[in-house]
């Protein structure tokens, strides 16, 4: 079902059939139904930046391994750039026929780079890559998001509770009064467990980290590539620098 | 506000047990169900990200009637366990000590007043190891002074606590704070 892998093309060149990747497959099309059901642009676009600094990311090491000399490099960064500028302003947005992000995104390199070096990205990835990138992209930016809605929260309860330094109140357990406790002690205890939950997206961050492990378990469409490329690379050059903070 | 915000539990609990379904029992290798995993994860990071902002600023502006707080805090025998656990520091087991805590909680609750309306004799007849001395952790404020382990609801305790959760958060506010790609 994978085309993003294959790095041979038949003797008819295609397109990306307005975005749908496997379409070169059928002669005739899918039917209307199966084409709506498969169609995901509705709820991948919010995607559409990340797509495109993985496929920054995956030129230069389209680069490194020899498959895109320095002028195609240029020329497909350039493209990119622009591409990202016409997302982020509306110019560009997915056709009624581009079946996801990816493969729309992948349209809008081609009117901008052309068919022959803009056809070049796809070598050595797939869709399957692209979208594990993506997701975890996308989760480790609003992991950032969540956690400073978080600390905002301790910090409220941190106010309260040094507002309050002696504030005896009853305290509560088996649903009956059963210790004084210090209204600080009681807010504290929910800043506690917050502060855990944050702590806890920071051990999941460095999980999610770029490293060999952490990419998907089926490479490409099952195998991985006869390309010769550093797929660690398309990780490492995803535009997250940010490293797992020291433990206390 | 505090309903609304508790109403979405189900909304995140429906999103995560949606996307356990759908990963469940898929054979290794590219599956075209995943094409369902993007709008759970998006619908709860958009969730959380919509109520947490409003959650904080509820506790912010909470006012708290401490007046009221304070008069019951030592109600209801609420200070049955300080008995006990003075007693334990003079030297009693804490089997014996608890059984004359609940003894005095028993005379109290039949004449319908609290533990620290009992007199002296009241409390020589329950075991002459309850001497006057009891009174001194028989009020809200020595209950929780008695109370300075770690953890504890002592003021001491809690300040201790407090300097301890804001080092631990130093990290995770640098976290927070690093790079956004969008």
């Amino acid at each position: 079902m994978e085309q993003g892998s294959e790095n041979t093309p038949g003797p008819e060149r295609h397109g990306t059939n307005e975005g749908s990747l496997w379409g070169g497959r059928f002669a005739g099309g899918p039917a209307d139904a199966l084409a709506a059901l498969s169609k995901s642009t509705d709820f991948d676009w919010r995607l559409a930046r990340y797509d495109i600094a993985g496929s920054r990311a995956h030129a230069r090491v389209l680069h490194t391994a020899g498959l895109l000399d320095d002028g195609e490099l240029a020329g497909m960064l350039a493209a990119l750039d622009q591409l990202e500028a016409d997302v982020v302003s509306g110019a560009y947005v997915a056709a009624e026929s581009d079946e996801d992000v990816h493969g729309s995104l992948e349209r809008g390199l081609i009117e901008r780079a052309g068919p022959e070096l803009g056809g070049k990205l796809r070598a050595g990835r797939s869709r399957n890559d692209q979208i594990a990138t993506l997701g975890r992209m996308f989760l480790r930016d609003h992991a950032r998001l969540i956690a400073a809605r978080l600390l905002e929260t301790i910090d409220a309860l941190i106010a309260q509770s040094e507002a309050h330094p002696y504030a005896p109140m009853p305290g509560r357990t088996h649903l009956q009064h059963a210790q004084p406790v210090l209204l600080s002690h009681h807010l504290l205890a929910h800043a506690w467990s917050m502060a855990r939950d944050v702590q806890r997206l920071v051990d999941w961050d460095a999980r999610a980290a770029p490293s060999f492990g952490s990419h998907p378990a089926q490479p490409l469409a099952l195998s991985a590539t006869a390309s010769s490329t550093d797929r660690c690379g398309t990780a490492g050059q995803a535009p997250k620098t940010a490293r797992r903070p020291p433990r206390p | 506000m505090a309903e609304l915000v508790r109403g979405k539990a189900g909304r995140l609990i429906g999103d995560l047990t949606g996307l356990l379904a759908t990963l469940k029992g898929l054979p290794l290798a590219y599956n075209r169900d995943l094409q369902e995993d993007k709008e759970p994860v998006f619908d709860a990071a958009d969730t959380l990200e919509l109520l947490l902002p409003a959650v904080s600023g509820m506790i912010a502006t909470l006012s708290f009637n401490t007046e009221r707080m304070a008069e019951l805090a030592p109600q209801g025998f609420a200070l049955a366990t300080d008995i006990a656990e003075w007693l334990v520091r003079q030297g009693v087991p804490f089997r014996e000590a608890h059984e004359l805590s609940g003894e005095a909680v028993k005379r109290a609750e039949a004449r319908g007043v609290e533990l620290w309306d009992l007199t002296d004799e009241d409390y020589a007849a329950i075991s002459p190891a309850l001497t006057p001395e009891v009174r001194s952790v028989l009020s809200t404020e020595g209950s929780l002074a008695s109370r300075n382990a770690q953890g504890g609801t002592a003021p001491d305790a809690v300040a201790a606590q407090l300097a301890e959760l804001k080092r631990q958060l130093g990290p995770l506010r640098e976290f927070a704070a690093s790079g956004q790609l969008a």
